[in-house]
């Protein structure tokens, strides 16, 4: 790209110059053309750096296209999004036209424009080939220096600003200010005017319009006087902010730009003319005779044509006028003689157009076209140079074509993702699949591909440099012979590589084999020049590539350069490695003289101390192959494991035997390295069994013959004991060949080393024939090892549930079923089903701080006897309880032996207690009513006496014992509470219906507040104390807390209580107390209920249990004894009130006796008549309550039965 | 002009080659040049190692079809998520005077063939390719044939069947005669030294001077199969089998 000048390959876009915004022009723009020279410094009012907003205004309009060789803006499918782009350059207050005709004068000035004008007696261009200080002279069709003036120096549109003085005071000041503005613009107008160039002046004031009044009407007035309109000829600006004067330079150009582009249009038309009129109108004969033909004048204006199409950005007009200008130039260059200047001049106008039509192809998103383009181009050319120097054989025509691919590609680079993607080779057309339809030569591959072309192209081009050079000989773009003799080609071929290289690196891994084409080139080009450690690099990045996919065609060819690379570098371990890898037979074909292991080094090994190598085989092609099986795929404990090491040698004929010093064969899980020496003894047969011994040391050792010939199989048989349970694994093999001056290993990772059919068996050897049986594991280098077989029992002796809270004592009964002695220990642990707690336990016999109990020495078949105890939580759970007896054998003390036992314990409730509150008789009188007691009392101490009786239930009743218990009544409120401790202290079992205990608690309630209270409230709490009973080893005693029971004595309500005091088949003597607690006077009506239902009587053989009599006369009870029995009459005569009305005082209770005799004499349960109690006031029957258990009372019918005895 | 085979190669699922031939002809010239049309060899002028320049030619030769095929993974591998259910992965890349065809079978297996870059193939390329992947299908099923998808192709019947498709394709246009190619090729090979008859064989009809393939016949008997065309191909088969 360097070769070419800029304006050759640089987009072309209209040209804008902005003049007084900067003392410091566009460097560019400072390059005019070298015939014209600044002078005349300007004197006209122009703004300077002082100007608060010129540099904002600077940046307004500079910023945006500086027209490079790609233009973003250009291309078809972003055109309309694009505001209208401008190349803007910067120019000074020295700026000049440049000047239009040749003319030895000095060109004029702008901005002393004098009315003299140019005079010149030459009516060209000063770059035209007619006039003779132009480098075309006499015969040259264009030069750079044309597009140079269009680029740079004469503008499209040209954009002056000024400033109009607000500050100065005075009228008079301001109006001299404004006539010379006047004059200069109305100077600058005319010259412009006259080039046809669209002047614009911009009029910028420090003070907008509403600080001075006048500024508007002296616009106005130099509108007017300058004839520059509104709309695009003078443009005021007063201050604004850095938005609006970016709004304003966008709204100026695009307002400037349809002029623009009328400007390029009348050029080109102005070309046309010229093209259409042939140069009939030429220059007159020059002195030398030699002149620019007819053809040549075409092309010059054909060329302008295809120029000012681009700078109206019209692509396709552009391409249609450049290739016109191409198939004339190229015909033109049939007549050019080679030694002429002419001659190169017009090579690289016709690269540059080329190089034009290709890059409007990419505007117009037709790649295609583009690549068609650059064949089209090569083909031409090559058509060319071969008629001209009638071979291409010649490093200049390498070079020139090397040329044309590293602009490709340096285009390419620039070229946008969309139409050239990098990560694909190149733009699909239309589909995704190029078809074989599809020419293949016109598909435009991305630049990574044109780098490397170019690369090859110059390695081409070094390649004729050496040889003799044709005459004549093009030098276009060549130095001649002599120089291309020095001329760094491969520092040229390198440096494009590796930019190929480096558009190849996508760091997705997809171009990744390319890449190491690349790297391979590199390093055979670096590896040429004698830099070995940087072809080592590159080798080293090529090598991976290919190892990864077994390439070893390529790998092979690279290897013998890799190891003199390394070797001349003095990178042993590589050369090593590198040494191993050649020894694989793989690379055979394409490597003569290979190295034994002696010679690895090649006598380059230090004198000193003996070097150790470490080569892993996963980084190499490696020629030791190996395989580790496992006779099985479990084994228990204890037992020996046998396994299979297989191993291959592929190493090369060339080489003979191997011998390996060692093979080293590493397991995980708990196997020690097994260590196999080589022994010359030993004869080399294809399967040997290990006999390891030293199995204290660091290694089990063994020996083994290592000597291997080309494509030997060898496999060692081992057999070694476990004592590890888990997973046995054969991991790593490391084979050491040990040399007289060094060491070097092969690690061999067996978990990477791939499958290989021929070895993954089992060889079996069988009278001195080998046969080889399939393996069943998928896995075949790991075993599993799993506990030996335990040989005990252990039996508990536990019976039934454990209740909560109790410390139990549980029996083990371990029985050895080993022929042997053994030692044993046991441990124990407890923990609920859901494993959240565990329970504490501890042995009885031992010291209890451990969990295990040593049970010493059980001789064979014979049982060992053991106890721990267990504390039950407190709340109801399920436990189990593992027991693991652990044993070793004496003749295997290292191998233990596990069994386990587990005891699933439900925690229960001991007991279910039922409770029942009832009133008792309170046998003494109640205190007078009329005695104070307490002055604060309002009533006198009344004792109720209560009856709460307890019906203890269990799961297991028979095999616990009550022994004690502890009742307390706590939590008394407002009256006193009275303990009454009448009869043993024991519970009793009513053996007569079930095993259930039953006590009955007799509590005295006193109110003792001197409130009057109706109710007093109080907690019994019962803790009965209980052994079990069924346990050989006799149970501990244990207590069990029955939940708190709530207890509630109504104190105030009247109440009636009922007892028998004699039940007698002669005289049923029944007593009923009327209590009235109150301090109330009440009257009751008192009847003897004899109705006729009252006189029938029940023989009743129904047993009851005596805790629930309350309950037992339930609905369906009674019916059922009344469709039994038969109804009998039978009559009690009796003594006592029949009615009566009874008045009760106030803290007093009331007896009423009464005496029945029975006149049907039937023992047995019978109905009594019973009395009915109302309270008159309140209008209330009250409840009879029975005050013992000698009767029983229906509380829904109010029927009393009585149980008379037949004897008195 | 009548395109020309230049490479043929099989890789396979794992990437790796299975099958890499070039058919150049001899007298190629040595060239950089990515226009060049005569699809040759690098120079070796630097070639390490005693090997005699024709031999070291004839290698490089080999080693950068290997190259191209090896590239030629890449665009594979690029392609594939995007690609659909057919095998034609049409033209993969031009690269030193190459254009390389890809397809690429249901199980993974790619083909590649090479031609000189600038030519127009012609469509008739899938059936070349749908040829050598039946070639290879029958290399497969071959009961006698230990297939070990890891490693090069080492089966004499498959090259020959390749080459009977390549020469089939190239035809009499060929500057060698498919005939000196495949003598030269069975002297070169050291697994041509028996000939396996009574094996599977693929037969192509060359009818047309284009080199368009027309028919498949396979052939499960050792005995001459009827020629189905006077086409110069087939009887060059036929010496190669009674050879």
């Amino acid at each position: 790209m360097e070769v070419y000048p800029p304006e050759y390959l640089c987009h072309n876009l209209p040209l804008m110059l902005v003049r007084g915004l900067t003392t410091n022009p566009s460097k560019t723009s400072q390059s005019t053309l070298n015939t014209s020279s600044p002078d005349s410094p300007g004197g006209s009012p122009l703004i300077d750096t002082s100007f608060p907003d010129g540099a904002e205004l600077f940046k307004a309009f500079t910023e945006g296209a500086e027209g490079g060789i790609w233009e973003g803006s250009a291309v078809k499918a972003d055109r309309k999004a694009h505001a209208p782009v401008f190349r803007v350059l910067a120019v000074g207050k020295d700026y000049q036209l440049p000047a239009k005709k040749a003319s030895p004068l000095s060109p004029v000035s702008v901005s002393s424009f004098s009315s003299s004008g140019p005079k010149s007696p030459s009516s060209h261009s000063p770059l035209s080939p007619l006039s003779p200080e132009s480098p075309l002279f006499p015969d040259g069709i264009i030069s750079q220096f044309w597009l140079r003036k269009y680029r740079n120096s004469l503008p499209a549109v040209f954009v002056s600003f000024h400033e109009i003085c607000t500050e100065s005071e005075g009228t008079k000041s301001r109006s001299s200010h404004d006539n010379d503005l006047i004059k200069e613009l109305n100077d600058l107008k005319k010259q412009f005017s006259e080039r046809n160039v669209k002047f614009v002046a911009v009029v910028v004031s420090r003070r907008s319009i509403l600080q001075s009044i006048d500024l508007n009407e002296r616009i106005s007035y130099l509108r007017k006087s300058t004839g520059l309109d509104a709309k695009s000829g003078l443009f005021s600006l007063p201050p604004c902010s850095p938005l609006e004067i970016q709004t304003f330079a966008k709204e100026l150009k695009q307002a400037l730009y349809p002029i623009a582009l009328d400007f390029y249009s009348t050029l080109l038309k102005h070309a046309r003319r010229k093209r259409v009129r042939n140069g009939g109108s030429q220059s007159p004969p020059v002195s030398n005779g030699q002149r620019l033909s007819a053809a040549g004048w075409n092309i010059r204006y054909e060329f302008k044509q295809a120029v000012f199409a681009e700078f109206r950005q019209e692509n396709d007009v552009a391409i249609k006028l450049y290739g016109i200008a191409y198939e004339s130039l190229l015909e033109y260059l049939d007549s050019i003689s080679i030694g002429s200047p002419r001659w190169n001049e017009a090579r690289m106008i016709l690269d540059t157009m080329a190089f034009k039509i290709l890059k409007c192809n990419l505007y117009q998103c037709q790649p295609v076209m583009a690549q068609k383009v650059f064949n089209v181009h090569i083909e031409s050319v090559t058509a060319l140079v071969e008629k001209k120097f009638s071979t291409k054989d010649t490093y200049s025509y390498f070079a020139w074509k090397a040329q044309q691919y590293w602009l490709l590609a340096q285009l390419l680079d620039l070229v946008p993702e969309d139409i050239s993607p990098r990560s694909v080779p190149f733009t699909g057309v239309n589909t995704t699949v190029v078809g074989p339809d599809f020419p293949s030569a016109n598909v435009l591959h991305h630049s990574g591909f044109q780098y490397l072309g170019a690369a090859g192209l110059t390695i081409e081009r070094g390649r004729r440099a050496r040889d003799s050079v044709p005459e004549p000989l093009d030098l276009y773009l060549v130095p001649p012979p002599e120089q291309e003799q020095y001329f760094d080609h491969s520092g040229l071929v390198l440096s494009l590589l590796e930019t190929a290289y480096a558009r190849f690196n996508k760091n997705d891994g997809s171009q990744t084999r390319m890449q190491a084409y690349i790297a391979h080139e590199i390093a055979q080009i670096r590896f040429k020049e004698g830099n070995y450690v940087d072809a080592l690099k590159y080798f080293h990045l090529s090598e991976t590539e290919y190892r990864r996919e077994k390439w070893y065609t390529i790998l092979g060819s690279m290897i013998s350069e890799a190891i003199i690379a390394a070797r001349k570098c003095g990178n042993k371990f590589e050369l090593v490695k590198l040494q191993f890898e050649r020894l694989s037979k793989e690379f055979a074909p394409w490597n003569s003289g290979v190295a034994n292991i002696s010679d690895f080094l090649d006598g380059s090994e230090d004198t000193g101390e003996m070097p150790v190598y470490v080569v892993d085989s996963d980084s190499i092609v490696s020629f030791v192959e190996a395989h580790f099986a496992f006779m099985a795929t479990e084994a228990h404990l204890a037992t020996s494991v046998v396994g299979q090491l297989t191993l291959r040698s592929q190493h090369t004929l060339a080489v003979g035997a191997v011998r390996m010093s060692s093979v080293q064969l590493n397991f995980t899980g708990g196997l020690k390295p097994i260590l196999i020496t080589h022994d010359d003894n030993l004869s080399g047969s294809r399967a040997q069994k290990l006999e390891l011994s030293d199995m204290t040391g660091e290694y089990s050792n063994a020996k083994g013959c290592l000597v291997f010939q080309p494509g030997d199989v060898r496999t060692f048989e081992i057999s070694q004991p476990i004592k590890t349970l888990g997973t046995l694994t054969a991991s790593s093999l490391i084979v050491t060949f040990e040399e007289s001056s060094f060491t070097a290993k092969l690690a061999i990772n067996l978990a990477t080393v791939p499958f290989d059919e021929a070895l993954s068996k089992w060889w079996i050897e069988d009278g001195g024939k080998l046969y080889s049986q399939r393996l069943t594991s998928s896995l075949p280098r790991s075993i599993k090892v799993i506990p030996k077989q335990p040989h005990v029992d252990i039996i508990s002796e536990l019976k039934g549930p454990a209740y909560i809270g109790e410390k139990l004592t549980i029996p083990l009964t371990i029985t050895s079923g080993e022929d042997e002695d053994m030692r044993l220990s046991v441990k124990i642990k407890a923990q609920n089903v859901e494993g959240q707690f565990n329970v504490p336990t501890s042995w009885i016999g031992s010291d209890g701080s451990s969990d295990a109990i040593e049970l010493g020495t059980v001789p064979p078949f014979s049982s060992v006897q053991c106890q721990f105890s267990i504390s039950m939580p407190s709340d109801a759970c399920d436990l189990t309880v593992d027991v693991i007896a652990t044993y070793l054998l004496l003749s295997e003390p290292d191998i233990s032996i596990v069994k386990s036992h587990t005891i699933d314990l439900p925690v229960i409730f001991p007991f279910h207690v039922s409770y029942d509150l009832t009133p008792r008789i309170y046998p003494r009188r109640w205190p007078s009513p009329f005695f104070i007691y307490d002055l604060e009392s309002h009533s006198p101490p009344i004792t109720k006496r209560w009856c709460l009786s307890a019906v203890i239930d269990a799961v297991d009743l028979q095999h616990l014992e009550i022994h004690d218990y502890e009742f307390d009544v706590s939590n008394v409120v407002g009256v006193h509470c009275h303990l009454l401790e009448d009869g043993p202290k024991a519970f009793q079992r009513d053996t007569s219906s079930s095993d259930a205990y039953q006590h009955n608690f007799m509590i005295d309630v006193t109110n003792n507040d001197p409130m009057e209270k109706r109710i007093a409230a109080a907690d019994a709490k019962l803790t009965l104390s209980w052994r079990r009973t069924n346990m050989d080893s006799g149970s501990e005693d244990n207590s069990f807390t029955l939940p708190t029971l709530k207890l509630t004595f109504p104190l105030l309500e009247p109440r009636v209580l009922m007892d028998v005091e004699s039940t007698s088949s002669d005289n049923v003597h029944l007593v009923y107390f009327i209590e009235n607690a109150t301090s109330h006077l009440l009257t009751f009506s008192v009847t003897l209920d004899l109705n006729n239902d009252m006189s029938l009587s029940y023989p009743i053989r129904h047993q009851m249990r005596q805790q629930s009599y309350s309950k037992d006369f339930d609905e369906q009870d009674h019916a059922s004894l009344q469709e039994k029995v038969p109804l009998q009459h039978a009559n009690f005569a009796y003594e006592g009130a029949k009615q009566v009305g009874v008045r009760v005082l106030p803290y007093t209770a009331r007896r009423l006796d009464y005496e029945l005799l029975p006149l049907a004499v039937t023992s047995g349960w019978q109905r009594v008549p019973a009395l009915r109690v109302y309270d008159t006031h309140f209008k209330k029957s009250l409840s009879v309550f029975p005050a013992s258990e000698k009767f029983r009372v229906d509380f829904k019918t109010g029927a009393v039965y009585v149980n008379i005895s037949s004897t008195p | 002009m009548v395109s020309r085979i230049y490479l043929v190669a099989l890789m396979g699922r794992e990437n790796n080659p299975l099958y890499v031939r070039g058919f150049a002809p001899e007298t190629a010239s040595t060239s950089h040049d990515p226009d060049s049309t005569d699809v040759s060899s690098y120079d070796d002028s630097s070639s390490i190692g005693p090997t005699s320049a024709e031999v070291s030619t004839s290698r490089d030769t080999e080693l950068r079809y290997h190259f191209l095929a090896h590239i030629s993974l890449d665009v594979f591998a690029a392609r594939l998520p995007q690609k659909t259910s057919d095998s034609d992965f049409g033209l993969l890349f031009v690269q030193d005077g190459m254009a390389m065809y890809g397809w690429m079978t249901n199980t993974g297996v790619k083909l590649v063939l090479g031609f000189a870059s600038g030519e127009i193939i012609g469509s008739e390329i899938r059936s070349i390719f749908r040829a050598t992947h039946f070639a290879y299908i029958s290399l497969v099923c071959n009961p006698f044939y230990t297939m070990d998808e890891r490693r090069p192709i080492q089966s004499r019947k498959f090259d020959i069947n390749i080459r009977r498709i390549v020469d089939a394709w190239n035809g009499t246009t060929s500057t060698h005669t498919p005939a000196e190619s495949i003598s030269r090729s069975s002297a070169a090979s050291p697994q041509s030294t028996s000939n396996i008859s009574g094996a599977s064989t693929v037969y192509y009809s060359n009818t047309s001077n284009n080199g368009a393939i027309e028919g498949v016949v396979m052939s499960y008997s050792g005995s001459r199969s009827p020629s189905p065309s006077p086409s110069p191909s087939a009887p060059t088969s036929e010496t190669v089998m009674a050879s």
